[in-house]
């Protein structure tokens, strides 16, 4: 007999729905190793979508919260993380439009300022590479980081979950609601982007930067 | 399923899209068929600018590596399970929220607790010290210049929550409360150093004067001062009100003797600076870190304090050059601090003292030997070659022992005090259970070649042989060496199994299972690391007032801390 994709032969396979099935039975403990388990990688992808630490913070502390509030209605269907990052996605994109329909002050400017939270931390994860060093990458990350956030929304949401969450074209198409070919394009536009705005920084360390000449011609087959 | 994609805008997807940089990206991710990825082989294969194009992409993509990756503060996956309240509590922070629930303002009614648990009860009077404090504080935090300066800045900044988050949650109701006093503080910590002779500890020598102590007050939840300060409180960035939260949630999870305390120093430093003068105000508050306030608010009350001389001692200080003048300072001040703990535990003891009776757990024999028989196991206190204390140290153990001995009665209580700070100051680390202890650079496998010389060398040397200084200094040395990480052998053990027994049994069926949730958690991840998970074990047990065996001194260790530490504040 066929093996049917039956909720318990997944939950067999992916322990992470082995865990969230426990949390759906009110197993306490399940929560808080689900928390333990991907607060590391919520938080980062909640940050390179956002660009500010508090607000990934609150955001992946949301998104757990829902996935507590809403334990009852799950029932396992695809990998559990697609499950937690449509969740991730959805309110990302909500703080992001959010942000553009009510532009406030950057939250940054207060992260130094009085009482301004943990000014330090940004200089303690680097804190280890050289001085020179340090502020050649920090310089980068900065040019890195306005590429990114120059990418609309959903390009942003899809490279970061591309590039950060290793995740291939259907699993996006999964977390955002799209076709896997409308990701293709939405991936295709991203990286053009991104290749326009940091193309004076990638031939940095061997040969010298090929003449544009050339670089613009027609490549359609 | 709970959580549907919503409806996407298609503000990106009327842009043509280049069929070829389509293929190519796809290529780059694997995501193309063997047939499409042979075309666009066979493309690259011939056109340069394709070629081009396919490194230039790649290497974009590659850069995105250079972004850093933001990690989860410590405190994260405490403060996301705090926010569900009907699963993970700690049962002290529960029984604080009840009691603060039906009594009056907390910090009265933490006041007044204090007050019982040191049967000093007489009739309170009413009076107008709270008053004053409250008024005081509460110019300071929504009104004035702390207003403009913490508060008023960011009330102009747009809210970045739908008017609907903002509303107050009645958790949030206990925060606001207090916001006066939480307002010029940045968290736990900053608090925690306030809490000290230096800035605004509380001397357990000060006269118990009942008109001291604010009077009861009843509780006004949904006043026009709670609507204020909760306005104020709604007005701040998200990131602040978390703060603030956090800050509030730790306190309320401390003991009620140390919750207390912390709020009596809180209520000192919201008044204090309620009094400085506007330069000195706006020094402190516009400091950009809790340690850069700190030094603001001790230069200050530094300041304060040389203004409280005797006019021929602020002469003498005048006269010093500026570096020992400050010199000078420090080493006043110290005199006094020490002057405050022997009369602290002078007032706190005098019956005990009058009558010289033994304190605890020097009353009983048994106790007494089991002390003594700790600190010479672990130590070696009897052995003058291999014991771990420095000269000075172990001289001053054996002479206060000897003492003890001699005079008994209260002369155990300098015994006491010495045993507990030596205890403190000399780390003690759990030995692994196959007995091997790494005291020697061939114990550190390739990291020996880091110790052959240079700084590594000079941090280590002295410790070669001494467990666990030896591996604590290698530990400490490679945490802060910027060179290359070269594997290092184990130092020593970081999980249960890896403990000798009796200390593996104490981790496994007493620690653990008295554990809160969180707290599990915070030692789990702590597993596998040399010497956190000990020294998260030890912490631990102290919270819980256990006794690690082999690392803790026999007795609660809570009796130890509130009898030696500092001196006493409340008799046992």
């Amino acid at each position: 007999m066929a093996i049917g994709h039956t909720s318990a032969q997944m939950a067999l396979r992916d322990p992470d729905i082995r865990l969230m099935l426990r949390v759906r039975d009110d197993d306490d403990t399940a929560f808080v190793e689900l928390v333990s388990r991907f607060q590391h990688r919520l938080v980062a992808v909640m940050h390179h979508l956002v660009g500010n630490a508090d607000e990934a913070e609150d955001l992946a502390q949301e998104v757990f919260l829902r996935v507590y509030r809403n334990r009852k209605k799950y029932t396992p269907q695809a990998k559990f993380s697609t499950w937690l990052f449509t969740i991730a996605n959805n309110l990302a994109l909500n703080a992001l439009r959010d942000r553009k329909r009510r532009p406030v002050l950057p939250l940054e400017v207060h992260e130094s300022g009085p009482l301004g939270p943990r000014p330090n931390e940004a200089i303690a994860a680097s804190r280890d590479a050289p001085p020179m060093h340090n502020l050649q990458q920090q310089e980068l990350a900065k040019v890195i980081r306005q590429a990114l956030d120059e990418l609309n929304e959903r390009q942003r949401v899809a490279i970061v979950l591309n590039k950060f969450e290793d995740m291939n074209y259907a699993d996006i198409a999964e977390v955002m609601g799209l076709t896997p070919k409308a990701v293709k394009s939405l991936l295709s536009r991203a990286r053009g982007k991104l290749r326009e705005a940091l193309q004076g920084y990638i031939y940095m360390d061997d040969e010298p930067p090929a003449p544009d000449a050339d670089d613009e011609t027609d490549e359609n087959p | 399923m709970a959580e549907l994609p919503q409806p996407i805008s298609d503000d990106d997807s009327n842009l043509p899209t280049d069929p070829f940089e389509a293929e190519l990206v796809a290529y780059l991710d694997g995501e193309l068929d063997d047939a499409a990825a042979r075309r666009v082989e066979a493309r690259l294969a011939t056109d340069p600018a394709a070629q081009r194009k396919a490194t230039a992409l790649k290497k974009t993509f590659d850069l995105l590596d250079f972004l850093p990756k933001r990690e989860p503060s410590p405190t994260f996956a405490t403060r996301t399970l705090d926010r569900l309240p009907a699963m993970v509590q700690s049962p002290s922070a529960q029984s604080h929220g009840s009691q603060i629930g039906s009594g009056s303002s907390n910090v009265v009614s933490g006041t007044l607790a204090a007050t019982d648990a040191m049967a000093l009860n007489p009739p309170i009077r009413s009076g107008h010290w709270l008053a004053k404090v409250l008024l005081a504080a509460l110019l300071f935090a929504i009104g004035g210049y702390a207003a403009s300066a913490l508060v008023g800045p960011q009330l102009l900044t747009a809210p970045n929550r739908d008017s609907t988050a903002d509303e107050l949650s009645i958790s949030d109701h206990r925060v606001v409360e207090n916001l006066h006093l939480y307002a010029a503080v940045d968290n736990l910590e900053f608090v925690r150093a306030l809490d000290t002779p230096e800035f605004f500890a509380v001397h357990a020598d000060l006269p118990s004067d009942p008109q001291l102590r604010p009077p009861p007050e009843p509780r006004t939840p949904f006043g026009p001062t709670f609507n204020k300060q909760a306005e104020a409180f709604k007005s701040l960035p998200a990131a602040r009100q978390q703060a603030i939260r956090e800050l509030d949630r730790q306190l309320f999870a401390e003991e009620p003797g140390t919750r207390d305390r912390l709020f009596q120093v809180l209520e000192g430093y919201a008044v204090w600076l309620d009094r400085l003068n506007e330069t000195n105000r706006k020094l402190v508050l516009a400091a950009d870190s809790p340690r850069r306030r700190l030094d603001e608010v001790r230069s200050v009350r530094n300041e304060q304090w040389v203004d409280s001389l005797p006019p021929a001692w602020r002469e003498e200080l005048r006269k010093l050059p500026a570096a020992e003048r400050q010199e000078r300072i420090l080493r006043w001040r110290k005199d006094e601090a020490r002057l405050h703990e022997e009369w602290a535990v002078f007032r706190s003891h005098a019956p005990d003292i009058a009558a010289n009776r033994a304190p605890w757990p020097f009353e009983s024999e048994n106790a007494r030997q089991s002390v003594i028989e700790f600190m010479r196991a672990i130590y070696r206190t009897d052995d003058e070659k291999k014991c771990r204390f420095s000269d000075a140290d172990r001289l001053r153990y054996t002479s206060n022992l000897a003492q003890a001995n001699e005079w008994n009665g209260w002369a155990w209580y300098a015994y006491g005090k010495t045993a507990f700070d030596l205890n403190r100051k000399y780390e003690l680390l759990p030995e692994s259970a196959d007995g091997k202890l790494v005291t020697s650079y061939a114990q550190l496998g390739k990291a020996e070649k880091m110790f052959e010389k240079g700084r590594g060398r000079t941090a280590t040397l002295p410790h070669v042989g001494k467990w666990p200084e030896f591996a604590l200094a290698v530990h400490n040395y490679i945490a802060t060496d910027k060179s290359d990480k070269v594997p290092l052998a184990k130092l020593g053990p970081a999980r249960p199994e890896e403990f000798k027994e009796p200390l593996r049994s104490f981790v496994v069926k007493e620690l653990l299972p008295a554990l809160s949730p969180t707290d599990r958690l915070s030692l789990e991840a702590a597993l596998g690391k040399w010497p956190d998970y000990s020294r998260q074990v030890v912490s631990l047990a102290r919270r819980y007032d256990l006794v690690a065996p082999g690392l803790m001194l026999p007795g609660s260790p809570k009796r130890w801390e509130s009898l030696y530490v500092f001196g006493p504040r409340i008799k046992p």
